[in-house]
């Protein structure tokens, strides 16, 4: 049979060596039609030739078609590394494709900024970031390494954990940073002399014009262009800026409106306000968020808000139940009081906007969850979908707890890439480390879950965060929680619609169906196929957003 | 190194409720000097700001921490941005958060163009029992405690004499050598004003206006805190008389003219402490 319905301008038929759709009642297809940027047919050519298109697109014949990736929980902030150089321990993609590799040692640090000092003029601020000397045997950085690699330039090294920087004499002697300052982070060495070390932003703060610097790029429209070329490097057609006050002030609000829009711009984006002022401000916030929607176009939504309850495992910041850390100091404080929780998430839950939670530790994740329990028995909505993002150390009894409230989870599983070493040696110890990110226990237990890179904190790509949840494999050859391991099915869903959901995005993207966003990512293996150790290493070509494809431009 | 002057800084902190916008809003209104006001938002603001606005149109809230990444709209971005002004404030006030630890608020003040000159930690009688002990947030009541260098019992009104000195020793046993007072926000406003010096009193021997003040319940554990104590009033408190009680119940005669402290034994009942500063 054939549709009796007339072809639109644009009408086109893509076809592939394999259709993935992330929707289990037609789980495979060959060729997918796409109409004014939605799906139109999904199946075999045969199947949506029946429309009546005559165009048909074979060039990614070879390839293979997958749902497009959803990042839930990423940052904007991700743009930065195009003009701040990364200098990292693990190599990474730039946002412009460009591949740097890792910082192996102190010694390669040194020679890393000595090459930007040779093309930078004297007295102008080198500045770099995600310097990670956890996995260096090296000695300890300090202002001496870098004053090999110049003193005419001012040089501050931003590390990969966002509590420290080491500044070379130049810098030292610009602000007067010198024996004896009384500013709490200073770091000296044994003769009392500073040592380069500036710990906490306030310290950091000290270098005033670098310090600033970092802000300025952070913030700038220029990296929200970057963020979009990142997403699209990796396959992922729908990312999350989570946590951000564009809603807040109509110029900003226009000024990102604008950049989502232009057609370079190839991800769509949940831009999520993040909760700030005291709960009397949030009847305001919830007025702001709605009429900031009513603004919204296909490539910006404000689906969710984001609360941030604790700070990081590995900062030591997260708070964590009984018995608490394994070694090291306790830091874990609240970032709002939590009795007062329920009075922030109130008027969010009762005008039907959902809430997405930051909790690490195992306390906070109890506290929201509670939280939500109170405003269920307050105000009825089935369909809230609120989720406990990271939700690293969640329990077995607080995911039953949210299953049976109809939460979701998101799981930060790039940690155990990443940090599971350091998880189960230092923070929290073998059994809790085994049992973080529970995807396995997740899946017993009913909870709906996904997957996110936080990213810049880990690099935006859903083929390693379903790489690490199939594999849980550390950089030393170890596997930290064998029985929390799933299948690269269940892995695909949670990078895919399974995001889409917890964003109230389900019915626009996350799956190729009839009637949502003709959104994929292509790729040049199928993940199902490969080897599971080898799943990270699938190419990304590109994608293909609203029917429109856009070619990778990463290098390798 | 600079010698431009450097602009004090005072951080106030304390529990959700211990009384910190009264506080603000009382400083607002009486206090003579400049003052811009930084509501802390590096993880919350338990404050209604709009009733500072109403007050004082040099109220800074700070908007976009970014707590994944420590970097971002900071309190250093405000602080930088507060030394851009043509008109510079005469003292800086920042509202640490209900659940902040001031003394990581504190550590911004020493950026250039600052200097910190104290943390005042507010405590809630009605509430600190209750919130010392709890499970979740205990801990961080005690840090707070701990960045004090001035501990005020706020709403002792409020609460029976007995919890008032279950509080007492709760905050002593965690800060022993702080000085603590018992007062009224208003009270508490002055004595915090005429604590940050006027950005003219290097030239005070041209002043002729003086203010007083009086903190109707001081105490202190013992003779060395209460020296140290007034030992820490700057120079723009010219003079300070009364009768303090100790810890022990003994009580002491207290003046101070200028740099010079005497402290002596008496019977005569407590008056709290009166100061006379520099306008
Ligand atoms: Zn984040």
């Amino acid at each position: 049979m054939t549709s009796t319905q007339p072809p639109h301008a644009g009408d086109v038929i893509y076809t592939a060596r394999l259709i993935r759709t992330a929707n289990p009642s037609q789980p495979t297809a060959t060729a997918i039609a796409v109409r004014d940027g939605k799906v139109l047919s999904v199946g075999t050519l045969e199947d949506c030739q029946q429309w009546g298109i005559t165009t048909i697109d074979r060039q990614f014949e070879d390839k293979v078609l997958t749902a497009g990736f959803v990042e839930a929980h990423s940052h904007i902030m991700t743009g930065m590394y195009s003009n701040i150089p990364y200098v990292g321990w693990f190599g990474r993609h730039m946002p412009d494709g460009s591949w740097v590799d890792g910082v192996k040692s102190t010694d390669e640090l040194v020679q890393r900024l000595a090459s930007i000092a040779a093309t930078t003029e004297p007295g102008q601020p080198i500045v770099v970031s995600g310097f990670d000397p956890i996995y260096l045997d090296t000695e300890r950085l300090s202002c001496h390494h870098l004053d090999e690699a110049t003193t005419q330039h001012p040089v501050f090294v931003f590390h990969a954990s966002g509590h420290l920087a080491t500044v070379n004499s130049f810098i030292l002697q610009k602000y007067s940073i010198e024996a004896g300052h009384p500013a709490p982070g200073v770091g000296f060495d044994k003769n009392g002399q500073p040592n380069g070390e500036l710990r906490e932003p306030a310290a950091m703060a000290l270098a005033r014009d670098e310090f600033r610097l970092i802000g300025q790029v952070v913030f700038s429209l220029e990296t929200i262009g970057h963020f979009a070329n990142a997403m699209r490097n990796a396959g992922i057609t729908t990312a999350a800026d989570l946590g951000n006050n564009f809603h807040a002030k109509d110029e900003s609000l226009e000024e990102v409106l604008n950049a989502t829009r232009i057609d370079s711009f190839h991800v769509r984006v949940a831009s999520v306000p993040r909760i700030i002022g005291g709960p009397p401000a949030m009847h305001e916030f919830v007025e702001k968020v709605q009429e900031a929607r009513t603004k919204t176009h296909d490539k910006m939504h404000i689906p969710v808000v984001k609360m941030v309850l604790d700070g990081s495992i590995q900062g030591f910041t997260a708070v964590v139940n009984w018995p608490g850390y394994f070694t090291g100091e306790d830091h874990g404080l609240f970032l709002l009081p939590p009795e007062q929780v329920v009075d922030y998430l109130r008027p969010f839950h009762q005008a039907g906007i959902g809430i997405h939670c930051h909790c690490n530790g195992s306390t906070t994740s109890g506290v929201f969850i509670d939280a939500i329990e109170v405003l269920l028995r307050e105000h009825a909505w089935l369909d809230h979908r609120h989720t406990i993002t990271h939700a690293q150390l969640i329990t077995q009894a607080q995911m039953r707890k949210a299953k049976n409230l109809g939460m979701s989870a998101n799981f930060f599983v790039n940690h155990m890439w990443f940090w599971g070493e350091q998880h189960r040696d230092i923070t929290i110890g073998p059994d809790r480390a085994a049992a973080m990110n529970p995807c396995g226990t997740a899946d017993r237990i009913g909870l709906q879950y996904a997957f996110h890179s936080d990213s810049p904190v880990t690099p935006a790509n859903q083929l390693h965060t379903m790489w690490a949840a199939v594999n849980r494999a550390t950089p030393h050859g170890d596997v930290v929680g064998p029985a929390e391991r799933i299948d690269v099915n269940r892995a695909f869903h949670a990078a895919t619609i399974d995001g889409a959901y917890q964003l109230h995005m389900d019915h626009l993207v996350g799956s190729l169906e009839v009637g949502k966003y003709a959104d994929m990512t292509v790729l040049e293996q199928d993940p199902y196929e490969v080897d599971a150790m080898a799943i990270r290493d699938v190419q990304v070509w590109g994608t293909i957003l609203g029917g429109v494809p856009s070619k990778s431009t990463a290098q390798r | 190194m600079t010698q431009a002057p450097r602009i004090p800084v005072l951080v106030i902190g304390g529990y959700l409720g211990a009384g910190k916008t009264t506080l603000i809003n009382n400083v607002l209104s009486s206090a003579t000097q400049r003052i811009a006001v930084v509501v802390n938002d590096f993880g919350s603001v338990n404050i209604d700001a709009s009733l500072i606005k109403e007050k004082h149109n040099d109220t800074i809230e700070l908007t976009n921490g970014c707590i994944c990444c420590a970097v971002g709209e900071s309190l250093a971005d405000v602080l930088f941005s507060i030394l851009d002004r043509t008109e510079l404030p005469e003292v800086v006030v920042i509202e640490a958060s209900g659940v902040a630890n001031p003394a990581a608020v504190a550590a911004f003040a020493h950026i250039e163009g600052f200097h910190h000159l104290g943390n005042v930690v507010l405590v809630d009688a009605t509430q600190a029992l209750e919130t010392s002990k709890d499970p979740l947030v205990g801990r961080t009541f005690a840090l707070q405690v701990q960045a004090a260098h001035l501990l005020a019992i706020t709403k002792s009104d409020e609460a029976t004499d007995s919890v008032i000195s279950e509080v007492r020793s709760i905050v002593s046993s965690l800060a022993p050598s702080t000085p603590l007072v018992l007062t009224t926000s208003a009270t508490l406003s002055s004595l915090m004003m005429n604590l940050a010096p006027h950005a003219d009193s290097a030239v005070a021997e041209t002043h002729t206006e003086f203010s007083t003040t009086t903190l109707s319940h001081v105490s202190a554990q013992d003779e060395q805190q209460l020296f140290a104590f007034l030992q820490n009033f700057p120079s723009s408190v010219v003079r300070a008389k009364g009768i303090v009680e100790l810890a022990n119940g003994n009580r002491r005669l207290v003046q101070k003219v200028g740099s010079t402290i005497s402290i002596s034994q008496t019977e005569l009942p407590t008056t709290g402490l009166v100061l006379i500063s520099l306008k």
